[in-house]
């Protein structure tokens, strides 16, 4: 879905390096308004770095980074305001209860505290967890933790939505209502930035692919667009791109190793 | 290697494990790792300080029980009566050990990896209930023969080899009575409480065990020197019947050749007991205590005890509506207020620091002073009125709030800090002028509550002036401390990260003090109290407004 508008999302040449280590080796990646893109690639090959520098968790970094046509470096607060962000691992102050932690996030957001306490409930009951608004999330489950965390990256309906593994722990009904959610947002015109290493998950919901391996873009395109130039399906292509061309070789060296 | 050592003697009993269809070769590899994972677990003890990385750490948790173990010394020292000495040490022999074996325990018997780790392999249910007994009697022989070993050395050197062979024999039972004690601990609570709730009492106990400490070190000396202690008759004791400590006293006037009919008694009462304790311990309460161990492995998923707060109603919530003026600095608030309050680790860390202000305020007036040993308690209080002296006790509890500060920003969550960094917050002095208002709220203010009431009591009016200037004093220290020691958002950084700011907290101590000794000297002038308090009052409000636009670039994401 290319289209001629403006860049919500507009990076170039950023590198970033870890003391010796060069993570980041020049990425260059353009996401439009409305755009779901799958952003995908091995571990290691730079994906949570672009994601936090994206996020402002990282603001150390050579390059280009501009958010609906703001500059992250002298803007990174408005554009901070416009992004919300689900991280991979379900950290969160889990001796809070979820609407204690969303009253909590929804007030860093400046947000309004009737506003919050409305919203916040109706989401939590969207996601089947009106049973536990009062309850201290410590004896939730992983799933439970990641639909609170979901709720806190909308809560203060963000233009853009930066996802690192948003399914991690859900229950198949959870799946289904974030992967309709993220097809609704997009025809709102929000714009979502979903990595994760479920190629078939990424391959359903992505208007468009990015594959980064070793710190740059070696993939841009639709999944059809992939497929006709590469191979037949996601999981290959990104074998195939990653350097990887015998993973089933991988797997035959590993029953190798009991006999 | 000294853990092989001990490995090895545990296997000398090989045959007796095989009967009781223990598989000694998981026995030997689930205990080897068991005390290699002891040597490289946190220090639990002494809750006070940070918890560091070791590979050594239950060696140096050993050695930490012998220095306390010095301490204890003290009652051999310094009281004049042999057997009165040996009571009071063993007394407190067995209550710090019981204590060090209820939060050792919490760690090795709740310790939910064996459910992932050990039971989906092929272990038999008594190889595990074995193992784990067996890594308990090993911890309680590292710990008690820590705490004992001062003593033993002292006795030996005091009173000969058959003092010192008397000595381990009490050591042995009141191990065995503390064993005991701790069983039936366990049975009770766990029947009564959940494992959270229980580890949350746990560390109430590590609390108050960090309390005592310090009050025994401050009081003991003066308390033991005191004529009542030194002049005790305890042969018409009536208690010594009651006080297990007292029996195992009675052991050494054998050694010391005094078979009197209540020493020849009370040794009875002492060989007898763990006989007693052993046939509850196995015959009665094992079989509770293995239920407890069996039934474990399932408390993630059924004695998960969920906790409702009703958010819209709490006292935070509410107090926060008062006293802040934006959702951003009321966001900071209320997130401290409730995190203080459930967080395990900051409690064990700054709850003792509260409680050492009226112990020490009662070691410095009322315990320390010599020159006035003469003094009833009753004299030496009209004398802490008539000098004014009190402050003292205003200002001192503004420490509390280094320990506030010092710890706020730790957390074992500290990676769930992300959302600080993602957010957008314009004016992080105001979230941070939120943490600022909770913390001293909720661990000066009470304080403040308490010296006011006290001081409208027996001084009257005339104590108002000195209580608002103190509070404003310590407004202002607050914002000081705030500044100058805090290095990050709260709950944002790890445990093991010490703050490192001893200049700063030097040169805020000394103006405290500074500060309190001009009070002191101003105090005969009513009217300058209440000057000063007005234009400290002022300041407080103006370092406030300052503080608000503080734009804390010094904190940072940890990932």
């Amino acid at each position: 879905m290319m289209n001629q508008e403006e860049p919500i999302i507009c990076i170039k040449g950023l590198y970033k390096s870890y003391g010796n280590k060069q993570v980041l080796k020049g990425v260059d990646l353009e996401v439009y308004p409305g755009e779901i893109i799958g952003y995908i690639g091995p571990n290691g090959a730079g994906k949570s770095t672009t994601v936090k520098i994206l996020t402002g968790l990282i603001d150390e970094f050579e390059g280009t980074v501009s958010v609906d046509g703001k500059d992250l470096r002298s803007d990174a607060l408005s554009i901070k305001s416009i992004i919300g962000y689900v991280p991979e691992n379900a950290e969160l102050y889990d001796v809070l209860t979820p609407l204690e932690y969303l009253d909590f996030v929804g007030k860093l957001y400046g947000m309004d505290e009737q506003l919050i306490t409305v919203r916040a409930t109706r989401l939590l009951t969207a996601f089947d967890l009106s049973e536990y608004l009062h309850k201290r999330m410590d004896t939730f489950s992983k799933g439970m933790k990641q639909k609170v965390l979901l709720i806190s990256g909308i809560i203060h309906n963000p233009k853009i939505l930066v996802l690192d593994e948003p399914l991690s722990g859900l229950d198949a009904n959870a799946v289904i209502t974030v992967k309709e959610l993220i097809s609704l947002m997009a025809k709102e015109g929000k714009t979502i930035f979903y990595c994760s290493h479920m190629m078939d998950v990424v391959e359903k919901v992505s208007d468009r692919i990015l594959l980064i391996n070793n710190g740059v873009i070696v993939a841009n395109g639709s999944f059809e667009q992939l497929k006709s130039e590469q191979a037949d399906s996601l999981e290959h292509i990104f074998a195939k791109l990653t350097g990887q061309v015998d993973t089933s070789g991988n797997a035959a060296k590993i029953i190798s190793a009991f006999e | 290697m000294m853990n092989n050592l001990i490995v090895r003697f545990i296997l000398l009993f090989n045959l007796l494990f095989t009967k009781l269809g223990v598989n000694t070769t998981q026995l030997e590899i689930v205990l080897r790792t068991k005390l290699l994972m002891d040597d490289r677990r946190p220090l639990t003890s002494f809750g006070n300080k940070p918890k560091k990385e070791s590979n050594y750490s239950s060696w140096i948790n050993f050695l930490l029980l012998a220095v306390m173990g010095c301490v204890l010394l003290l009652f051999l020292f310094s009281v004049n009566k042999p057997y009165l000495s040996y009571t009071i040490y063993f007394g407190v022999f067995m209550a710090m050990l019981c204590l060090t074996l209820i939060a050792d325990f919490s760690v090795l018997l709740l310790d939910s990896r064996d459910n992932f780790i050990i039971l989906p392999k092929p272990v038999n249910d008594r190889t595990l209930t074995v193992t784990r007994i067996v890594h308990i009697g090993i911890s309680v022989f590292k710990q008690a023969l820590g705490l004992a070993l001062p003593g033993f050395i002292f006795t030996l050197l005091t009173k000969t080899a058959i003092g010192g062979a008397i000595f381990v024999l009490q050591v042995s039972i009141a191990t065995v009575l503390c064993v005991l004690l701790v069983n039936m601990f366990y049975l009770i609570a766990m029947k009564f409480l959940s494992v959270k709730r229980f580890k949350d009492i746990v560390a109430y106990l590590q609390i108050v065990f960090s309390i005592l400490i310090f009050a025994l070190y401050y009081t003991m000396p003066s308390i033991l020197e005191s004529a009542m202690v030194q002049q005790i008759d305890f042969a018409s004791t009536y208690w010594l019947w009651f006080t297990p400590s007292a029996w195992i006293g009675a052991l050494q006037e054998l050694g010391a050749g005094d078979f009197s009919v209540l020493a020849l008694s009370l040794s009875a009462l002492a060989l007898l007991t763990p006989f007693i304790a052993l046939w509850l311990i196995i015959g009665k309460f094992s079989s509770g205590f293995n239920a407890i161990l069996s039934g474990l492995p399932t408390e993630d998923h059924t004695s998960k005890e969920e906790v409702i707060i009703h958010h819209q109603a709490s006292f935070g919530r509410r107090l926060a509506k008062i006293v802040t003026r934006s959702p951003l600095e009321s966001g900071g608030f209320e997130f401290v207020w409730a995190l203080t309050d459930r967080t395990r680790e900051f409690k064990i860390k700054v709850y003792p620091s509260m409680a050492y202000v009226p112990v020490y305020f009662f070691f410095m007036f009322f315990v320390r002073n010599k020159g006035q040993g003469a003094m009833s308690f009753e004299e030496r209080w009209q004398t802490i009125l008539d000098q004014h002296t009190y402050l003292f006790i205003l200002y001192f509890s503004l420490f509390t709030l280094l320990t506030v500060f010092q710890f706020i920003t730790q957390s074992e969550k500290y990676k769930a800090a992300w959302i600080y960094f993602v957010a957008p917050i314009q004016q992080p002095g105001l979230l941070m002028s939120g943490v600022l208002k909770a913390a001293f709220i909720k661990f000066y203010m009470p304080f403040m509550l308490v010296f006011t009431s006290l001081g409208l009591i027996f001084i009257g009016l005339p104590v108002l002036n000195d209580i608002l200037l103190s509070t404003a004093v310590g407004g202002i220290a607050a914002i000081l401390i705030c500044l100058f020691t805090v290095t990050g958002y709260p709950f944002s950084q790890p445990l093991k990260k010490t703050e490192g700011r001893f200049i700063a907290n030097l040169i805020l101590i000394g103006l405290i003090s500074v500060v309190g000794f001009g009070h002191y000297l101003a105090i005969k002038y009513e009217w300058l109290v209440w000057l000063l308090a007005g234009v400290f009052s002022g300041v407080f409000f103006l370092l406030l407004h300052y503080f608000k636009k503080e734009s804390w670039e010094k904190a940072e994401f940890k990932d």
